[in-house]
């Protein structure tokens, strides 16, 4: 059960300032989506390790240093001067 | 239908096409539609009219999701605390698609910060349904798949965190494809929950997508997370996919297919589409995965929680809006959060802040990536015995605007979706047929990790067996 008194309390560790009426609504509709969250709870676990990040070979993977600025070599890229199309389009007329 | 083939091989002007367009867009009723790259697409068009390229879609018009990055242009995440905000970087996957020729039209409304089904907490006011204007088009990238689905262009990057681009794909009747957690790179897209997000196609047609995707995937080092495999290039024949369906086996979740969860309608629509793939030659499989109500609390708590940390840094001091009225550094955060999130996000941060908060930590938090752990493991076993998955996308088919679902109603109308960014896994959802208010119906097809091209040839396979 959220009181209105705990939303206060996570509105000020959120950096957020919530009005009175507005503790009582998200009290409410919290309280109903934390009881969900129950079957959780209820739940047996099976022999399941944490596995995030997800995929194995993010973790096995043998990262090396690339140049980013090589790896789209095709690439428009803005500059300070703007973008480099109109550079072509001023050239062909 | 506008796809991506039609107007590479349309004799039109690049320029023709891009201004013909963003007349559209300005007189468009669905507010799918939250700014236009104006200037960029016209010296693009210019470009591309004037130059013979030999980038393979050279002049192809493409909308693009408000949470997704190009540089010196607005980005703003369907929120007021990041009204006025210019981007100083472009997002990989839309570099990708400039160096392929695309031209990026428009930004499309989304819910905020990507947290909504309904595409109705964006500050920018709910999208229209093009397919019937009183139904929510789905979220939270509801805006992309309404352009569309609204033939504006012919296809639209979304991002997908828990059903982001499937739902709103099944909704308004298109293709959406979530790729495999790690096969796009996120840099650029605003992080809502990290481990979840992913960028991905939508499109009329599974070509389309299959194009797409092989456009914007790879290993970027600018995200740690993505994985150095080849991206497979497919060319996908109708003829072929379809013979290629004789001795898939197909996994079906029964659970998903119980009329308590799922809308009869829908569920007889997925049967249909079951009957002519064992008529194709396809073994049908019924799976005993029971953990759809786990997943959906699982990722209530994950995702907040990363929410909660991502979104910390919108503090008025960094970026777009700020209450310039306060007079202390707190207050002033305060005050400019207080007013630059929405209702939902601002749950969201909470809730997040709650179960990571000391003495709730391991009985949400903890407890909620074991569940994960678990899920990943259940689906690598299930796809020892299947070579795709074949579900409903959605319990329901659109709703009404305005029809207020309280918030566990929205978050369970994610169901079939969520699972599958839990896992990581890659997913699609095709139109199957529409119900009896003609309002369309999605299949979503589920592949093993960093298998699109299979799961591709299925969805195509099976396109062409509903066509």
């Amino acid at each position: 059960m959220i009181t209105p008194e705990a939303i206060r309390k996570l509105a000020e560790l959120s950096a957020l300032s919530v009005s009175s009426a507005d503790e009582a609504v998200y009290a409410q509709q919290l309280t109903q989506v934390l009881d969900y969250m129950d079957v959780l709870r209820q739940h047996t676990p099976l022999d399941a390790r944490i596995s995030w990040p997800i995929h194995k070979e993010t973790h096995t993977r043998s990262d090396h240093a690339v140049n980013l600025n090589g790896e789209l070599p095709q690439g428009f890229h803005r500059t300070r001067d703007g973008f480099p199309v109109p550079k072509i389009s001023t050239a062909q007329s | 239908m506008n796809t991506i083939t039609s107007y590479l091989n349309s004799n039109q002007g690049c320029r023709d096409t891009v201004d013909s367009i963003l007349n559209t867009i300005r007189s468009d009723e669905h507010n799918a539609v939250v700014g236009t790259y104006d200037h960029l697409a016209a010296q693009l068009a210019d470009y591309y009219d004037a130059t013979q390229s030999d980038r393979p879609f050279a002049g192809v018009p493409i909308a693009i999701k408000d949470n997704l990055c190009i540089q010196n242009e607005l980005v703003t995440c369907g929120s007021q605390i990041l009204s006025g905000y210019h981007s100083p970087y472009t997002a990989t996957a839309v570099q990708k698609l400039l160096d392929a020729g695309f031209i990026p039209i428009c930004r499309t409304n989304m819910d905020e910060f990507a947290m909504g089904s309904s595409n109705e907490t964006s500050v920018y006011g709910p999208v229209k349904n093009p397919v019937n204007p009183t139904r929510v088009p789905g979220g939270s990238s509801g805006g992309s798949a309404a352009v569309v689905a609204a033939n504006l262009v012919p296809a639209a990057l979304g991002s997908d965190t828990g059903g982001s681009i499937r739902q709103p794909a099944a909704f308004c009747g298109i293709v959406g494809l979530k790729p495999t957690y790690g096969r796009v790179s996120r840099y650029g897209l605003v992080a809502f929950a990290s481990s979840l997000d992913q960028i991905g196609p939508m499109t009329h047609t599974v070509s389309d997508a299959a194009a797409l995707f092989s456009v914007i995937a790879g290993h970027d080092p600018s995200d740690a997370t993505t994985i150095e495999k080849p991206v497979p290039k497919l060319t996908l024949n109708t003829e072929q996919s379809i013979q290629s369906l004789a001795g898939k086996r197909i996994g079906v979740p029964t659970a998903l297919l119980s009329d308590s969860v799922i809308h009869p309608e829908i569920i007889q629509a997925i049967r249909n589409v079951l009957d002519q793939l064992a008529n194709a030659g396809a073994d049908i499989i019924e799976l005993d995965m029971q953990f759809f109500d786990e997943a959906v609390a699982t990722y209530y708590i994950l995702a907040p929680a990363e929410a909660a940390s991502n979104l910390s840094r919108f503090d008025g001091v960094r970026y777009g809006y700020r209450n310039s009225q306060a007079q202390t550094m707190q207050t002033m955060m305060q005050t400019t959060r207080e007013t630059g999130f929405g209702h939902e996000v601002k749950r969201r941060i909470m809730l997040g802040n709650y179960v990571l908060s000391s003495g709730y930590y391991d009985a949400y938090y903890g407890k909620a990536q074991i569940m994960r752990g678990e899920l990943c493991q259940q689906y690598t076993k299930v796809f020892e015995s299947v070579d795709a998955i074949v579900s409903p996308t959605t319990p329901t088919t659109a709703f009404e605007l305005g029809a207020h679902l309280d918030p566990l109603q929205m978050y369970l109308a994610d169901i079939a979706t969520i699972p599958v960014n839990l896992a990581g896994v890659p997913a699609i959802s095709i139109p199957c047929g529409t119900d009896s208010q003609q309002l369309p119906i999605g299949l979503q097809i589920t592949g093993n990790w960093f298998d699109e091209a299979g799961l591709l040839t299925i969805a195509h396979g099976i396109e062409g067996l509903l066509s």
